[in-house]
């Protein structure tokens, strides 16, 4: 009964993680129909940045956060800025194919670069965090699982309320709803896509730091997060932040039950025949009708 | 048609593709050394994979990230045919093809239905089950398949057995990609080709004017999955062992799109021209800077590829064009009009 | 002049869709732009919102050229599009919606004062203010994207086809209004189909053929001439 309850609270803390992962693609995606295929890669540039800082300046992995998630927004900005806005601004389609290998393309770039600096061999810090837990009623609840979560969950609400109340979170909704007429309101939707990604990479950023002491970090870790990333957007809908949230609960507990019920590789083949479903059948997302 | 002089159908172009071909097969005749045929071997085979990816990714316009996963395929039953004593890897070759087709039929029926990123993300999600599938299980429906571990195929050197020396795959390997260039021009000139180019275009408009939409792109990508599953019965052969990270490697899947793209995809010779120029690259920086240059080198492909999109979206083959054009216009001679394409 | 078009050619990638249209609007006025479907109106207006740009010609706007102002520029200084089939954001209420309109800065601090204004204007959507766009009807649609080119203090304000898809009922109402905001000060331009309603509230009135051209001229002189009438609106 009690690994039951381990697995349930671990799938939830993760979930959290994930979520924060996973919200700045959701918004990309909502806001510009713009799927960055570097997303995880981009979460290992984060986490190698946070690790990195750490490992050099000693500084605590909450610290590092308020470092690494402003300097992923400011390259948030520049790269939809330089390398993206092209792209997406006078482009015919809703999805151009140029978006899709350019960003195939960064994951590519982002994760042979990491492989050629710091070898496959993985990276990891130690921190007053790693490995420390709460005991409660016989269970370890891992320290930094639930500081990540609570940040995450902190952030996810933030960035939510930003986009209800705030002039240009509701720019970012309304631009996501039909970003031609968003235009004959004033709204410089160069500006809001600009936004929006550095959202997005800030996340990743926070994401970083909140799984330095948890997490080691390699080339792969790009593409292990990568699906996962995306079938969270996939299952909570696009453009959704509390959907996102979702998601990456729904992501963690099966991960998380699925490594304890049989193993964590069987736990990766559900996650995937979920996203294939997911895909098939609903492809807004499980929340379907709610947006933005 | 009228009577033509034999002269006035050659075009220069057909006696250039003519000298590569007879250049191609004498190459391993003229450099001798087993260490570039064997890199001539990567490169072509790559040549080929990315011919067999452009005819659904660059003919049909469909994106279909996840095709690498036919490679794997087609590996797997060519192998496990002949080991489990059924008979030639040769008929194993083909009944790969073939299961790689239903697979084609199955999985892209539903993948179909979406679109754009959807579409490239479904294949890609059947790419990574098939290839946790195969990680995770030791033996599947009762053959060893080892896992992550992958199969050796013990050497023999017989062809009944798809082993022949390095000389023998490069030619077999050449021959497969002259085989399938003949079929891409062949669906390029056809009917055929000429829906899918609309269909590639713009697929609501195609289905309005009554081009069976759904069969076409079936067919492509039947072609497709056919092809690329043939490339891999017979290139592990070559490395005499077969794994998971070698043909179901999602960067495998990425790397035949990024050569056919960087050369000018929907075009009959980008692929080839891509995948030749990059993999050239590949190996003389591998021979020049040793092995640990190779991520490098692949991280300046990924950048290569995002200026080519952004600023020559039809590759290589468009810069060459372009060149040529130039060229021909400085030497004074009619300047022959430069085709817009369409930037994405 | 408040706003003057000159000579514009635009041209969707192969297709030309406007050659060297011309026309000019004043301050105060209500101007018609009339034709059959497919003539170029919508891509009039869109040029002049700044959606598409011309190849050749230019446009000015109270004196200042806007020919290659991107569309947030031109929505800043007064030229407000009320887009062809209303183009609410459908998953906003209808007050985010009159917000979104009001999103610059100089517009956003009259925004309650707006706001209070257009549900005069439009008691029924005052009632419905929390309801979502996308679940109203096209007479209630037409009149929250109305009230949101409202918003963002037009000083022209142009409406895409205001009457399409609307029962005739509905379609007097939106005329009405459409002279209602005349009087308080906003000039008009008037892209329509419906050639009757539009004779009638037009100050002046401009035809256009196959991207062209075909004829102007007064209110007064359309309505009373019948053979131009006939002719060119095929009444």
């Amino acid at each position: 009964m009690a690994i039951f309850f381990q697995a349930l609270i671990d799938g939830l803390l993760t979930g959290g993680i994930y979520a924060c992962v996973a919200v700045g693609l959701s918004l990309s995606f909502g806001v510009m129909r713009l799927f960055n295929w570097a997303q995880g890669d981009l979460l290992m540039m984060a986490l190698y940045m946070a690790i990195f800082l750490i490992q050099g300046t000693g500084i605590h992995p909450l610290v590092s956060i308020l470092v690494v998630g402003p300097v992923m927004f400011v390259i948030g900005f520049f790269v939809q800025k330089f390398l993206l806005n092209p792209l997406v601004i006078r482009a015919k389609e809703r999805e151009p194919l140029s978006v899709l290998l350019t960003t195939a393309g960064m994951s590519f770039v982002l994760s042979n670069l990491a492989t050629f600096l710091f070898t496959s061999n993985s990276q990891s810090v130690t921190t007053p965090l790693t490995g420390r837990s709460i005991n409660i009623a016989s269970m370890f609840i891992s320290t930094p699982k639930l500081i990540a979560f609570v940040v995450a969950l902190g952030l996810t609400f933030g960035i939510q309320l930003f986009l209800q109340k705030a002039e240009w979170g509701r720019a970012l909704r309304a631009t996501s709803q039909d970003r031609e007429v968003a235009q004959l309101m004033g709204m410089n939707n160069k500006l809001l896509y600009c936004l929006a990604q550095a959202i997005g990479f800030a996340c990743l950023g926070v994401a970083g730091g909140l799984m330095s002491p948890i997490y080691a970090v390699s080339p792969s870790t790009g593409a292990t997060f990568g699906f996962k990333t995306l079938t969270i957007v996939v299952l909570g809908g696009k453009g959704s932040v509390p959907g996102a949230l979702l998601g990456g609960i729904i992501v963690g507990l099966v991960e998380s039950f699925g490594g304890f019920l049989f193993s964590s590789l069987y736990a990766q083949i559900i996650v995937f025949a979920i996203f294939a479903l997911v895909l098939f059948l609903k492809p807004n997302g499980l929340l379907s009708k709610d947006r933005g | 048609m009228s009577k033509t002089l034999l002269k006035d159908k050659i075009a220069p172009k057909h006696i250039l593709v003519l000298a590569l071909l007879v250049l191609a097969f004498l190459f391993p005749q003229i450099v001798t050394q087993p260490y570039f045929i064997q890199i001539a071997i990567t490169v072509l085979i790559y040549c080929y994979w990315s011919s067999a990816w452009n005819i659904i990714g660059g003919y049909a316009g469909q994106f279909a990230l996840g095709n690498g996963v036919y490679i794997g395929i087609g590996a797997y039953v060519a192998v496990l045919f002949h080991q489990e004593g059924f008979g030639s890897p040769w008929i194993g070759m083909v009944l790969g093809g073939v299961i790689s087709v239903m697979f084609a039929f199955i999985i892209s029926k539903p993948c179909f239905k979406l679109r754009g990123t959807y579409f490239s993300l479904a294949t890609v999600a059947f790419l990574h089950i098939v290839r946790y599938i195969i990680l995770g299980f030791n033996s599947i429906f009762g053959m060893e398949t080892n896992g992550g571990m992958g199969i050796m195929i013990p050497y023999t050197g017989r062809w009944q057995d798809m082993q022949f020396g390095k000389e023998g795959f490069y030619y077999v390997i050449l021959v497969m990609l002259v085989l399938i260039l003949v079929v891409s021009n062949v669906i390029r000139t056809s009917k055929m080709g000429y829906y899918l180019s609309a269909i590639k275009t713009n697929q609501g408009a195609a289905s309005t004017i009554g081009i069976n939409v759904p069969k076409y792109k079936m067919m492509a990508q039947c072609i497709s999955a056919f092809c690329l599953a043939l490339g891999g019965a017979v290139y592990v052969h070559f490395l005499l062992n077969v794994s998971p990270y070698d043909v179901f490697g999602y960067d495998l899947s990425l790397e035949i799109m990024i050569y056919c793209v960087i050369g000018g995809s929907g075009t009959l010779w980008g692929p080839v021209f891509g995948a030749l120029v990059l993999g050239i690259i590949n190996e003389t920086l591998r021979v020049q800077l040793g092995s640990d240059i190779a991520p490098l080198a692949s991280a300046f492909y990924g950048v290569a590829l995002i200026l080519i999109v952004r600023f020559a979206p039809g590759g290589l083959y468009q810069l060459g064009q372009m060149l040529i054009n130039k060229i021909k216009g400085s030497l004074g001679k009619k300047k022959s009009e430069t085709k817009e394409v369409s930037v994405q | 002049m408040l706003l003057n078009v000159d000579n514009i050619y635009v041209s969707y990638g192969d297709f030309q869709a406007l050659h060297g249209i011309s026309f000019h609007v004043n301050e105060g006025e209500i101007v018609a732009l009339l034709g059959s479907n497919g003539a170029g109106k919508t891509t009039t207006l869109k040029t002049v919102s700044g959606q598409l740009i011309q190849s050749k010609g230019s446009i000015s706007f109270n004196g200042e050229d806007i020919s290659q102002m991107p569309i947030y520029d031109r929505v800043k200084r007064g030229v407000i599009q009320v887009p062809e089939g209303r183009r609410l954001f459908p998953y906003l209420t209808i007050e985010e919606n009159l917000i979104a309109g009001s999103f610059l800065k100089n517009n956003r601090m009259k925004r309650k004062e707006n706001m209070e204004r257009c549900y005069a204007m439009f008691p029924k959507l005052a009632e419905r203010r929390k309801q979502q766009a996308g679940t109203l009807s096209g007479g209630e649609q037409q009149m929250v994207a109305i009230a949101r080119g409202l918003m963002s203090n037009p000083k022209l304000l142009m409406l895409d086809e205001p009457s399409l898809g609307l029962a005739p009922i509905i379609v007097e109402g939106i005329f009405e209004t459409i002279q209602n905001i005349s009087r308080q000060g906003v000039t008009i331009l008037l892209v329509e189909q419906n050639v009757s309603f539009s004779l009638e509230v037009a100050s002046r009135i401009y035809v256009i053929e196959s991207g062209e051209n075909a004829m102007s001229g007064t209110g007064e002189e359309m309505r009373n001439n019948a053979d131009l009438q006939k002719t060119y609106l095929g009444i």
